[in-house]
């Protein structure tokens, strides 16, 4: 069954095409958080609350304003925005916010801290990116996707996704840059 | 090290808990859905209600002369 007819069942209260969602898009949504650089508890509450609005609004899901990929991605961007924009968040992005966990993935000891350290250094770099350039990073790793959806996503042109694309890369190349050396 | 940030930003991804997609939808289910937004009004129903709306303020107009003319009238 496709995931068009299971966000149609969803609309019609079918908790189980529901379900079938949640498991198609957690994973795409939990990498997407963890690329803006959310720590695993603010990515969890954030994906919880992307998939209830998805179950709360379902039946008002238009398919000719884009896809459910496109709209899914939509609210858990609107809803990282906001969490990034808290105040409380702010401080704690001053004071060193706390580096996510990194999946292990069962490395050697050495490679495991070497990966955790350069999470951490990445993770501190995309704190001093503005919320929207860390956002369109991490949408440009989303599976499924293209640039015209993330333009979509974003709001605007897909030529103005490129350029800031390129700029966002370009500034966390530097932040990099300038903490390695 | 900046050279391997795509390879960098690819690891950052997290992983959902392995009851996250059982716990949300337990969730679901004492969620109520939201109705569907109403469909915009089709151009006939715009008619329609034009229609509707000039007729009676044709009636009220011919009230109000009638009611004049009573009113001079006496």
């Amino acid at each position: 069954m496709d995931i068009d007819t299971d966000v149609g069942r969803t609309a019609a209260g079918d908790h189980a095409a529901f379900a079938r969602v949640v498991e198609a898009y957690q994973g795409r949504i939990f990498g997407y958080l963890g690329r803006m650089g959310l720590d695993s508890a603010s990515a969890e509450d954030i994906a919880q609350e992307t998939f209830l609005r998805l179950w709360r609004n379902a039946r008002q899901f238009d398919p000719s304003l884009g896809g459910p990929t496109t709209w899914i991605l939509t609210i858990a961007r609107n809803l990282a925005l906001s969490h990034l924009s808290r105040p409380e968040r702010r401080v704690e992005i001053e004071d060193g916010a706390e580096p996510p966990d990194i999946p292990s993935d069962a490395r050697p000891p050495d490679e495991a801290l070497l990966a955790k350290q350069q999470g951490a250094r990445l993770h501190a770099a995309l704190a001093r990116l503005a919320p929207k350039d860390r956002s369109l990073l991490a949408a440009s790793y989303f599976e499924d996707i293209d640039l015209a959806e993330i333009a979509h996503v974003e709001g605007c042109s897909a030529g103005a996704v490129k350029t800031r694309l390129h700029r966002a890369r370009a500034r966390l190349r530097t932040i990099l840059e300038e903490d390695h050396g | 090290m900046a050279d391997d940030i795509d390879s960098q930003l690819r690891a950052l991804s997290l992983a959902p808990p392995e009851d996250f997609a059982a716990r949300v939808t337990a969730l679901a289910r004492m969620t109520p859905q939201l109705k569907a937004s109403p469909e915009p009004m089709r151009p006939w129903q715009w008619v329609s209600l034009g229609a509707g709306a000039g007729l009676g303020a044709r009636l009220l107009g011919e009230f109000a002369f009638f009611a004049f003319v009573a009113g001079a009238a006496q």
